[in-house]
């Protein structure tokens, strides 16, 4: 057996007398395959030790309570974003401008089609400087579940209004407040506004 | 008293009717395991929480998208989380690693209760760990599913999407990888004694 059939067949194949027969008078082979045995060892030890790690009890509290909410708001118990304070309202009545103005025409579809939500996003190169200190990523809603839009969001590209932006709390200069920028806003399957990607 | 644990997928089906013991069961089933997934691809325990939260949060949602017949539920977690963490690697492959800021992340690393691991921890393991965060991600992921979380190879395909001959040989290159780092960063004559002498099979 050469050096290379002994890398050839199966390495799991430990007591297989062939490979044995090898490994006692290659010293290069028995070197190596010692190594690769104490590196697997060391790896079951590596995942023996880190299989006490996990999340901190917090994350299963902002789970459920994300939980809880969702079921409410299934069952239309949940208390309307309008009434929960102006933190909630306020950028919820700007994203629903924002809606309202797609509705009304405003919409001008993208040649490209909605992005691949698993791609990062593109900054323009000609991005306003007035926007170029924002993460064009999405920006949940407050009252949204999560961070990041589920995968099978929907999404309606859109030209937001500034206006729409500064009322969402978006570090935007207030003298350039006339024009609109192009955005993305993620709809849930009930059509809740979970939140909003800046394109520009 | 049946004993047998109820499967993912019914648990799943509990947990979209709204019963919160069917998420509290599955959350305690599988956390662990994207926690560290996450944790030893980013070498952040801030990131790992982050990435833990929105994976869980995708699957309370009312249409997460998961689906029996296409896979598993743990590979559907991993796939999510999988993304998570390589947009972020993405996005920070220009500002260096996050893990080497991470002050958290090796305090955590070693946090373990159990007496037995305290006794058995030794540098060579560090380093291994070291070396793992230190693979491409393409191999790093490869480990970490396979060699650390125990998926299995067909398993492991489906969730990044390759043949199953890419993943052992991606697991081949890894390691070949790893022993390099290792007896790079080991000074010899002790070289890979340090990780264990046990002479047990690959
Ligand atoms: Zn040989």
């Amino acid at each position: 057996m050469t050096c290379h059939e002994f890398w050839d067949r199966m390495p799991e194949l430990e007591r297989d007398p062939v490979r044995l027969e090898h490994e006692h008078q290659c010293s290069s082979c028995a070197a190596l395959l010692a190594d690769q045995r104490a590196l697997a060892a060391g790896l079951r030890r590596l995942a023996r030790e880190s299989r006490c790690q996990s999340p901190p009890v917090a994350i299963e509290a902002k789970l459920l309570e994300a939980f809880r909410r969702q079921i409410a708001a299934r069952s239309g118990s949940l208390a309307r974003p309008w009434a929960t304070g102006w933190r909630v309202w306020a950028p919820a009545t700007a994203l629903a401008i924002a809606l309202a103005v797609y509705l009304v025409g405003g919409y001008r579809p993208s040649a490209t089609g909605m992005r691949d939500l698993t791609t990062p996003s593109v900054r323009s190169e000609s991005a306003n400087n007035d926007l170029l200190a924002l993460d064009s990523d999405f920006i949940a809603a407050p009252y949204a579940s999560g961070a990041v839009p589920a995968e099978d969001t929907d999404w309606v590209r859109l030209e937001v209004p500034r206006s729409a932006l500064i009322a969402l709390g978006l570090p935007v200069a207030v003298d350039a407040g006339s024009g609109r920028v192009e955005a993305e806003i993620a709809l849930s399957a009930n059509g809740v506004v979970q939140g909003v990607r800046l394109l520009q | 008293m049946n004993s047998t644990p109820e499967p993912d997928e019914n648990l799943v089906v509990a947990l979209r009717s709204g019963r919160e013991e069917a998420f509290v069961a599955l959350y305690g089933r599988r956390r662990g395991a994207i926690y560290r997934f996450s944790l030893h691809m980013t070498g952040s325990a801030t990131l790992a929480e982050d990435i833990t939260q929105e994976v869980f949060l995708t699957l309370i949602r009312d249409r997460c998208g998961y689906d029996p017949q296409r896979g598993t539920l743990a590979g559907y977690l991993f796939g999510i989380a999988r993304k998570l963490v390589l947009r972020h690697l993405s996005r920070n492959r220009a500002l260096g690693d996050a893990e080497t800021n991470d002050r958290k992340t090796l305090a955590n690393f070693g946090a373990c209760a159990d007496p037995m691991v305290d006794l058995m921890r030794q540098e060579g393991i560090e380093e291994l760990r070291r070396a793992v965060l230190a693979l491409p991600k393409r191999y790093r992921e490869v480990v970490v599913l396979c060699d650390l979380e125990e998926v299995d190879y067909l398993e492991a395909a489906r969730l990044l999407n390759c043949p199953i001959g890419t993943v052992r040989s991606r697991l081949h290159r890894a390691r070949a990888l790893l022993l390099e780092k290792l007896r790079h960063r080991i000074e010899p004559p002790s070289r890979l004694k340090v990780l264990d002498p046990a002479r047990s099979l690959i």
